[in-house]
């Protein structure tokens, strides 16, 4: 098993700083393919390719341009999302500090296809050496003339975890409040000031070259038929090598693990048992050592109730606490709450509540079943999917760890909640 | 079918019932359109949905959450369910989260149990005197929490985190009470235009907050506008109950009311009486039950507004390239035009409010009747309007205004049902001019004090034009030429006068 490094096509050969250096590895051929091409032969290109978004949703990023492409609008905007506030992930700073020429190549190319003059890249201040490469490498493209009239520019967010959510993240460039917005109307029908918008990933961008380069159909041919290419793997916590990782959508996750990781580790040094994974950062489920034939690719993950997410894969050994795990979890939910809607920020407050109650083994079967009715109304009720995801810790480590907590409590968890009636 | 989509209208089924609507309507337009409930907080008509409050969720057909009917727009052939197991599970856990961080200072009393309060039984009663909240019996979060049983708050509790900020004379903020709709900020923004609440901070510490370390020391004019829309106790009036019933029933001084025409109206709706069951005869009864020796109207103070405002115009002439004279005929509205400049050339005017002149000419008329000095007088105005409580402490000529919610509870304090007594009349009160004040006070007065800013009017006052003005932000919006706020056809030139209300 061995890595397919396409987003990460030119991190670690050359010199981040150096357009030249980039350009003589290939940046911006693509870019000069497209734009000889028209711009609905460039969404053609995207919608053979299969290409889904890499933030979580994944979502086809072709229907997304197509419906930008349709719109008619004096100023159509492309932004990419570098938020990258999901816990265990840093995928795209690896892309942002080593090649980010690659993104930049990504939005040009989206620009002409849906008829953008402005991008904007909305990059978390905690990314001071991706801001500083994003920023000069935006600059070197607009002198040399590379970039053509397609304006681009840099965006120092302050990293709220919600601004990762794409309504939010354009409030947020707007300076309003880092609040998800009511949809419809959909952000490529209105979004950054009112204007059509694209947003995507910076893996998705960072994907877009190779594609107009070499062919939608070459792509759509790599790894999973539902979600082809490849997917970055950001994996950390007790395995001997942590570190990013390219592999084809197809590869089981034990794979990448063993193979590609060397194996579970405690703390990365002496070799441990396994005990849980936490794929896709804090709002998705844990995985049993049992369930690592998972392959890295989201239809795969809802097979065993899980979410490929971001592609966080944090590796947890036997001497970890599943409770542990979920205080944190809890405590972080609360603290990147906006506060828009009341079942998430009240919810998430009384989740960690009784998260710290479990940790602390102070829980009542009682508690474990207000739990679980929180967990119920928050997935219903709440306004986006901060509040809704929440909660996926919690009730996978409930059905999956059961021995983890004492008995009564899950057996409160377990049982529908009388109180709710 | 066919027919029914080259209208731009759309089918949708409510609870099973199939209805019709136009295209763009919300799940919670089409509800109420055929009689269908789903419960709001932060909705508020003529408002852009927030959609925070996640009580009006609803289950639709083929989508996996629940979705907020106030911002969910309807498509053809959509069936929606408003009420099920898991709705109401939905809604009841979110008033128990809200009220676990919520002072609940009301009859929803957590020890007796808040859906038995109908049957309260006073024997279970602990004297905790912690019922006193200005909104019990009319608060929107307190009758929810009644309509869905939540009787024990299973969540940790966290009640009174924040201090009240009572630093502006007669608008209180108590942070501990408020939910975060943000029904104010809108308010303050939209209908006021002025701007002074904003939502500060995040998660669970959010809070809103004025643009100065307070109330007195913020941006705030007094509109009161903020106090209509709270659906809790968050934001309210001060009030003097006992202070009022203390003057009404001294010996050294005689209590005067002073009643707005349009108090009835909304004591109907307070005491949730049917609409006709309560007249100013009865109100004006009410009141000398609790003691007021004395009970006079406003509409002598709009007539004498009225006098007033055709004098100056008549005295300015009557040159067609004169530019519109502004009258400020509250106190938050004076402030508010004062605090810019209006447009180049007018000249602004501050004419002292209806209901203060009225109670002037009530003072001067009792004063006389009696035979005693007007510091002997206690004047008390009870009004529909919240600017006319701001503006009372600054002013001499009322002691104190109270506000049709302060007047309900005063009742309900002293056992008065003002729609069981019998009719009495007024006393007189002649008031001198000849311009008809009808035209104005409908236009002002008589404005529906919704969030909406609707349009302006013109009105005849003597023989002049008088543009209308009946909410703040509808004002900036005329002197910004907006021409969705100015009557239709009609230039801010073509008027001698613009009438602010705030």
């Amino acid at each position: 098993m061995t890595e397919l490094r396409i987003s990460l096509r030119r991190v670690g050969r050359i010199d981040p700083a150096s357009l030249d250096d980039a350009r003589a590895a290939g940046a911006y051929r693509a870019w000069e393919k497209a734009q000889s091409m028209a711009p609905e032969q460039i969404i053609d290109q995207i919608e053979a390719s299969g290409l889904r978004g890499r933030g979580g949703a994944g979502f086809p990023a072709a229907s997304k341009w197509r419906a930008a492409a349709r719109e008619r609008a004096a100023e159509k905007v492309v932004v990419c999302n570098a938020e990258e506030g999901e816990p265990g992930t840093f995928k795209d700073r690896a892309i942002l500090e080593g090649d980010p020429h690659a993104v930049i190549e990504g939005m040009l190319i989206c620009a002409r296809a849906i008829g953008a003059t402005r991008g904007i890249i909305y990059c978390r201040r905690q990314y001071p050496r991706a801001i500083g490469a994003l920023v000069a490498a935006a600059r070197d493209a607009k002198e040399s003339g590379v970039a053509g009239d397609v304006d681009i520019t840099v965006h120092a967010s302050e990293g709220a975890y919600v601004c990762g959510e794409a309504s939010a993240l354009l409030n947020s460039l707007e300076g309003l409040r880092g609040e998800p917005r009511i949809k419809p109307p959909h952000l490529t029908q209105a979004g950054y000031h009112a204007r059509p918008t694209v947003v995507n990933n910076v893996e998705t961008f960072a994907l877009v070259a190779p594609i107009i380069e070499r062919g939608g159909a070459w792509f759509s041919a790599l790894g999973d038929a539902a979600f082809p290419g490849t997917k970055l793997m950001c994996v950390s916590g007790d395995v001997a090598q942590p570190g990013v990782y390219e592999v084809p959508t197809d590869t089981p996750l034990s794979a990448l693990l063993e193979s590609c990781c060397g194996g579970c580790a405690h703390d990365g040094d002496a070799p441990a048992n396994l005990k849980f994974v936490q794929v896709g950062g804090s709002s998705c489920a844990l995985l049993r050592p049992d369930e690592l034939d998972v392959a890295c690719n989201p239809a795969s993950f809802a097979e065993h109730h899980a979410q490929l997410g971001s592609g966080a894969v944090r590796v947890f050994d036997d001497t970890r606490r599943v409770a542990d795990l979920l205080a944190e979890t809890t405590a972080f939910f609360r603290d990147e709450s906006c506060g828009q809607c009341i079942p998430c920020r009240e919810g998430t407050l009384q989740l960690q509540l009784l998260a710290a109650k479990v940790r602390a083994g102070q829980a009542t079967g009682d508690d474990a079943a207000l739990m679980r009715r929180l967990c119920s109304t928050m997935t219903d009720a709440c306004f986006c999917p901060l509040g809704r995801s929440a909660t996926v810790a919690v009730t996978s480590a409930f059905e999956k760890f059961p021995e983890e907590f004492p008995s009564e409590v899950v057996d409160g968890f377990t049982r529908s909640s009388e109180v709710a009636k | 079918m066919t027919e029914a989509k080259a209208n731009n209208q759309m089918t949708v089924t409510i609870d099973g019932t199939t209805t019709m609507v136009a295209q763009g309507s919300t799940i919670l337009a089409a509800a109420r359109g055929c009689g269908v409930d789903i419960p709001t907080l932060c909705y508020l008509e003529g408002q852009m949905p927030h959609a925070n409050c996640r009580m009006c969720v609803v289950e639709v057909e083929g989508k996996p959450g629940l979705v907020p009917a106030c911002a969910t727009p309807v498509r053809d052939g959509m069936r929606v369910i408003t009420d099920s197991e898991r709705i109401r599970s939905a809604r009841k856990t979110t008033l128990e989260l809200l009220l676990a961080h919520h002072a609940v200072d009301c009859h929803h009393c957590l020890r007796i149990g808040s859906s038995k309060c109908a049957d309260l039984d006073p024997k279970f009663c602990e004297m905790c005197f912690f019922c006193d909240c200005v909104r019990d019996g009319f608060c929107e979060l307190q009758a929810l929490a009644r309509a869905y049983g939540v009787d024990v708050l299973p969540f940790e509790e966290r009640h009174y985190e924040f201090a009240v900020d009572g630093s502006a004379a007669a608008l209180v903020r108590d942070p501990n009470k408020c939910i975060e709709c943000r029904r104010c900020v809108d308010a303050c923004r939209e209908t006021s235009g002025i701007g002074v609440l904003r939502v500060d901070g995040a998660g669970d510490r959010i809070a809103v907050v004025p643009d100065g370390p307070t109330m007195a020391a913020s941006s705030c004019v007094g509109c009161g506008r903020c106090v209509d829309v709270c659906p809790t106790g968050a934001v309210h009036m001060r009030e003097h109950i006992d202070d009022v019933l203390e003057a009404a029933h001294r010996y050294d001084t005689t209590a005067v009311a002073v009643v707005d025409p349009l108090v009835p109206a909304q004591l109907e709706r307070l005491f949730g009486v049917k609409e006709g069951s309560i007249d100013l005869g009865r109100v004006a009864s009410a009141l000398r039950k609790v003691g007021f020796s004395y009970v006079f109207d406003t509409t002598v103070g709009w007539r004498m507004v009225a006098q007033q405002m055709d004098e100056v115009l008549r005295a300015r002439g009557t040159e067609a390239d004169v530019a519109p004279v502004v009258f400020g005929l509250d106190r938050a509205a004076q402030r508010m035009l004062d605090g810019r400049v209006v447009m180049a050339d007018v000249s602004v005017e501050h004419i002292a409010s209806p209901e203060r002149v009225a109670c002037q000419a009530a003072r001067n008329r009792v004063a006389q009747l009696r035979g005693i000095a007007q510091t002997d007088v206690t004047l008390v105005c009870f009004t529909v309007d919240n600017a006319i409580c701001t503006e009372a402490p600054a002013t001499a000529e009322m002691d104190t205004a109270c506000g049709v919610r302060e007047l309900y509870r005063m009742l309900l304090r002293t056992g008065g049902a003002p729609w069981r007594r019998a009719i009495e009349p007024l006393d007189h009160l002649d008031g001198e001019g000849a311009a008809s004040e009808a035209p104005l006070m409908h236009a002002l007065n008589g404005a529906p004090r919704t969030i909406e800013q609707g349009r302006s009017a013109v009105v005849p006052v003597g023989a002049h034009k008088v543009l209308a003005v009946s909410s703040l932000g509808q004002a900036r919006g005329v002197f910004e030429h907006d021409a969705t706020v100015l009557p239709g056809g009609v230039e801010l030139t073509d008027v001698d006068a613009v009438a602010v209300r705030s």
